[in-house]
């Protein structure tokens, strides 16, 4: 059995987030909307209607050109690309052939084990969505809510090895989508759609093999799952003496199988030429730098930092910046807290992001902000609480809206601190109990925790607990 | 005095003062109609009239009741003592290629034979703002293409009001011929390749080719989307300048309208001409069309009195004040035609790719499955012409080629432009105000005799064509008869947004005109009405 | 260079793609003219082109070089846009599934 190397290219279309559809007013997300009612002449392609460029797909575009080391272009052009099916009102798409809005860029894959493969960009050019099409009852019906959407189609060069290597290029692909601001990036909601050209090879050519194209990829799992099938497929086939045939696949999440959607024929004449009702798409040097400053620090750069500068592990660097937001959040914190930098990543590990679960909030959208958190973390720190009160805290500042030190003032949460009245407390506690007094004095030291046992019931959890012991062993002693 | 004859700023003139109710101009209008228009065309038309040879037959439809709205609207305001708008009262037909909300818009194919556009065009609504009465739809070549109006699904299609053996020319052809005919004042129709002016000088009138992106284009089903514009036919300068001034403008839905400001063209056009630079060419002098057999170019020269009229209207000119400026070398004038093939058939082609039965419009019952519904649908939905277009839209577009047609005849196209950027040139030899020349080879030639000859048919657009390439304005003013009495028209090319100018200097020759014998006669079909 | 003559079978797929079906007195009529059509187009190959490509209506001011702002419009009748489909039901467009699972180019 030869030694066989798996190559792969993904196609991924992107929905962006903005407001409105790419060439007319109505509204890009219509996810929720009856089915035509997010429609008007123009994306329905009325005879006599006109396209009007969204200033906000383009920056939106060339901010993820940047973000994608792609190059700006500071003058693209869109064309018509003609093919007839009913979800294309126009029975043309305008897209960007010759002149797109970004050119070559890469994306760096952080592998697992250390490696880092550099994803190259073929193609990324912004175009309009198609509407779309359901069979019910066999009957096929035409929603058009989503044509005109504007989409960003992002080519890779057939640069990635593995299905997991997929698989690890969309959900960085996704994270970036996210943390940049440009989409939302849900694959069950189609705002991110993959397709994967596979093919295979003999380890040490250098040749480029047929590939067969699989279709709707539209989850990170159905991506590692469909790419390794087929390129098992493809290897035993070749094995046997077969030939792969440029085939396009449709991939079955649910059975989990590879079916033929039909053999690749001769590519379509799309007759593409210059869109006549577009005006060029420019962008000045004062604009690209604009949106190029704009860019914010990218995910795996900040994680690097947070490992290089607050000494988190790569594990928290990774949880910390899972979303941008959340980040910010951190660092904010840390900035606030002024101390240990790992405290703040424990406390937001655990509490915080189960507060975030607990309400379904993003870290920017809680009531608590970093603020808050390092206060409570300070208070803590100064022996003003204890560990529990501090938990309890994040909920009653997310609930109240009021700040750490008001609530503990208002509901008494303090440790008590003061080392006479602890004192005089203790001291009645240990005259009700002789017996283990006279036990501990006898040598039983074990029954230490008792002793602070009692005095944490009788305060209500609130004594200090050093300042407990201290005067326990004071009075203890015989 | 019938007030059909009245042209348009009388009419709003009169309106606005109350001496004229809209609802009585509507109702001339209708009445002009009824005795001169015959049938009107329909798919599949089943002539009735046994004098429908003599007739103009230049409408699709009315829209009478829009109109009627109109006109009692217009004449509220002026009761009220509001201003109406500068068209008042004025009676308009459209070319029914424009889409009105609450109306068919046809395109005079069976493919849009029911189809209600749920919005109207920017330049139609600006008629409609501006006090203009929507009379009804005119006939035109299917999806406007041609030259003759003979191509129109909607038969019988338009006649030449001056000859009605003859063409009204094309594709505005039911615009001119109404005008013609006064039944509207002015008709709003539409030039990609000389589709205003060629019929405007068949029929006598003024024909305006606004500079590309004067008038938007949002609402105006597309031929050639780089070339098309909309435009006024009217039977005065005046008229025309006021119809322009009312659409004018940029519009936030056509990327391509420009910002440029628009003048005031009535004032504009009231300045003499002393001084004015207008050129003439000898590459405008016939059609250089090339010789089947041999690939060389021959040039047919023009028809002796369209030839003679220009040489009139320049020595008119002259007399004026205006210095003629002879022998303006246009060396590509002759690629205006090539040009035109590629780029209009491959815009044409894509513009009609929507047209698939699903969304609207003419649909085969009982489609086998999807490839059947297209292929049935469009070929019984479209025409000879049509059929035409688009597949030679096809054949250049598709990639299989080595070469991008599209590309190489934009290259072309510029070098035509440059051909007027160099006369128009302030700093340059001949610094033009306006370039003079014939509008159409030919006067209007009779029903059948070209239709068939599709690069003949073309060949004959030559003198308007490379206006279009260049984007430039252009106007066509009635120059006299032939010796047939058929009308002939010069056109004045001007620089780009120079509308104001070539109105100036059409409408100084129509007021030095304004006693010549030829314009007391009248066309044959008004002959017949009291 | 010498346009070659678009030959019936070439013609078969332009036919295609243009999604006709037309029969054989009208294939004549329109190829016949499509190939007269070409003689023409055959100019443009005959042309020294020069430097100069700039599109002639590139130096006019216009609206298109600002793109619009992303704000939502409501268009206020999407359901006579729908009523406009010859096969409508409950606000969808119905159409026929393409032949034997063929997808169109």
């Amino acid at each position: 059995m030869k030694d066989y190397e798996i190559i792969i290219g993904l196609e991924t279309h992107i929905q962006l987030n903005t407001e409105t559809k790419i060439f007319c007013n109505c509204k890009a997300d219509s996810w929720e909307a009856e089915p035509n009612t997010n429609i008007c002449p123009v994306c329905t392609g009325q005879p006599g209607v006109l396209p009007r460029l969204n200033e906000e797909a383009v920056r939106k575009g060339a901010l993820l050109a940047a973000a994608m080391n792609a190059e700006i272009n500071p003058r693209s052009l869109f064309d018509r690309k003609h093919y007839f099916y009913p979800d294309l009102p126009k029975s043309f798409q305008i897209t960007q052939l010759f002149e797109p809005i970004g050119k070559g860029g890469y994306l760096d894959l952080h592998m697992a084990d250390g490696e880092t493969r550099r994803v190259r960009i073929n193609k990324m050019h912004l175009e309009e969505d198609a509407g779309k099409t359901k069979l019910e009852h066999g009957q096929r019906m035409v929603d058009l809510n989503r044509g005109g959407v504007p989409l960003v189609e992002m080519v890779t060069e057939p640069d990635l090895r593995s299905g997991e290597e997929a698989a690890q290029y969309l959900t960085q692909l996704r994270e970036l989508l996210r943390w940049i601001g440009v989409s939302e990036a849900d694959m069950e909601r189609g705002h991110l759609r993959c397709d994967a050209n596979v093919s295979i090879r003999e380890k040490g050519s250098s040749v480029l093999n047929t590939k067969t194209e699989i279709k709707n990829v539209n989850s990170i799992d159905s991506v590692r799952q469909a790419i390794t099938l087929e390129a098992k497929r493809q290897i035993e086939l070749v094995e046997a003496g077969g030939v792969v045939e440029p085939y396009t696949l449709d991939w079955d999440a649910d059975a989990g199988k590879l079916s033929m959607m039909r053999s690749k024929e001769a590519e379509a004449d799309y007759r593409y030429f210059r869109e006549p009702d577009l005006r060029p798409v420019v962008l000045s040097e004062a604009e690209i730098a604009e949106i190029k400053a704009s860019l914010p620090e990218l995910p795996y750069v900040r994680r690097q930092r947070f490992v290089d500068d607050y000494q988190l592990s790569a594990y928290d660097a990774e949880i910390l910046t899972s979303e941008r937001g959340l980040s910010d959040y951190f660092e904010e914190a840390v900035a606030l807290y002024g101390k240990d930098p790992k405290t703040i990543s424990n406390w937001m590990m655990n509490d915080l992001i189960r507060l975030m679960n607990d309400t379904g909030k993003t870290a920017r959208e809680l009531v608590l902000q970093p603020q808050a958190l390092a206060e409570i973390v300070r208070l803590l720190d100064d022996g003003k609480i204890n560990a529990a009160t501090g938990k309890s805290l994040l909920v009653k500042v997310e609930e109240s809206g009021k700040s750490p030190a008001v609530i503990v003032e208002e509901e008494g949460l303090g440790l008590i601190a003061d080392a006479d009245s602890l004192r005089t407390q203790i001291e009645v506690i240990l005259s009700g109990a002789p017996g283990e007094v006279a036990a501990f004095r006898g040598g039983k030291e074990s029954l230490m925790g008792w002793f602070v046992g009692q005095v944490m019931r009788s305060t209500g959890g609130k004594a200090d607990p050093k300042l407990t012991r201290e005067i326990l062993a004071e009075l203890l002693k015989a | 005095m019938s007030y059909t004859k009245l042209s348009a700023l009388d009419i709003a003139q009169k309106v606005q003062a109350g001496e004229l109710k809209a609802l009585d101009m509507l109702e001339a209008s209708l009445a002009q109609i009824q005795a001169v228009d015959g049938d009107f065309g329909q798919l599949d038309g089943q002539v009735t009239d046994p004098n429908t040879d003599k007739k103009v037959h230049a409408f699709i439809s009315l829209t009478k009741d829009l109109a009627l709205a109109q006109a009692e609207a217009v004449d509220a305001k002026v009761q009220k003592g509001e201003d109406a708008g500068l068209l008042a009262g004025v009676p308009v037909s459209i070319k029914d290629i424009f889409a009105l909300d609450g109306t068919v818009t046809t395109a005079a194919s069976r493919m849009l034979h029911n189809y209600r556009a749920p919005y109207t065009a920017t330049a139609v609504q600006k008629l409609i703002d501006a006090g203009a009465l929507i009379v009804g739809k005119v006939n035109l070549d299917e999806f406007t293409f041609g030259s003759s109006n003979e191509s129109s699904a909607y038969q019988p299609a338009s006649n030449n009001p001056w000859n009605t053996a003859h063409v009204p020319g094309g594709s505005s052809g039911g615009s001119a011929a109404a005008v013609a005919a006064e039944e509207t004042p002015l008709s709003l129709g539409t030039d990609t390749g000389g589709s205003i002016r060629q019929p405007a000088a068949f029929c006598g009138v003024v024909g305006l080719k606004p500079s590309y992106g004067r008038i938007s284009r949002y609402g105006l089903i597309a031929f050639a989307s780089s070339l098309d514009c909309p435009g006024p036919l009217a039977r005065n300068v005046p008229d025309a300048a006021l119809m322009l001034q009312v659409m004018a403008g940029s519009d936030q839905r056509d990327e391509n309208t420009s910002i440029l400001p628009v003048p005031n063209y009535l004032e504009a056009i009231q300045q003499d001409v002393k001084g004015l630079r207008i050129g003439l060419s000898p590459d405008y002098a016939g059609i250089a069309y090339p010789n089947p057999e041999t690939g060389a170019f021959e040039v047919i020269p023009v028809q002796r009195e369209v030839n003679q009229a220009v040489l009139d209207a320049a020595e008119c000119l002259a007399k004026l004040g205006a210095e003629i400026v002879e022998d303006v070398p246009m060396p590509h004038t002759r690629y205006g035609i090539p040009v035109y093939f590629v780029v209009s058939r491959i815009e044409a082609a894509s513009n009609l790719n929507r047209m698939d039965g699903v969304k609207y419009g003419f649909s085969v019952v009982d489609p086998k499955d999807l490839q059947d519904l297209y292929r049935r649908t469009r070929s019984e939905g479209f025409g000879m012409q049509p059929k035409l277009r688009i597949l030679m839209g096809a054949y250049l577009s598709a990639s299989s080629k080595n070469l991008n047609y599209y590309q190489l005849a934009s290259q072309v196209r510029a070098m035509v432009r440059k051909d007027f950027d160099l006369a128009f040139d302030a700093t340059g030899a001949h610094r033009l105000d306006a370039l003079l020349t014939p509008t159409t080879p030919t006067s209007a030639f009779k029903r059948a005799e070209l239709f068939g000859d599709s690069v003949l048919m073309q060949y004959a657009d030559q003198m308007t064509v490379s206006v279009n390439h260049a984007g430039l304005p252009a106007v066509t003013v009635p120059a006299g008869l032939d010796d047939a009495g058929l009308p002939i028209g010069i056109q004045l090319i001007g620089n780009d947004f120079r509308e104001d100018t070539i109105l100036r200097v059409a409408n100084a020759y129509e007021q030095a005109t304004s006693d010549a014998a030829w314009r007391k006669i009248r066309p044959m079909a008004l002959q017949e009405v009291k | 260079m010498q346009l070659d003559k678009i030959s019936p079978e070439a013609f078969e797929k332009i036919i295609e793609m243009a999604a006709f079906s037309l029969d054989g007195e009208e294939k004549a009529y329109l190829l016949e003219q499509l190939n007269h059509q070409l003689q023409s187009v055959q100019e443009l190959l005959n042309i020294p082109l020069e430097d100069e490509t700039e599109s002639p209506l590139a130096r006019i001011p216009r609206v298109g070089d600002q793109p619009r702002s992303d704000d939502w419009q409501a268009f206020e009748k999407p359901r006579e846009i729908i009523a406009m489909a010859t096969q409508n039901e409950d606000g969808m467009i119905l159409v026929p599934e393409p032949a034997s699972g063929k997808e169109l180019a």
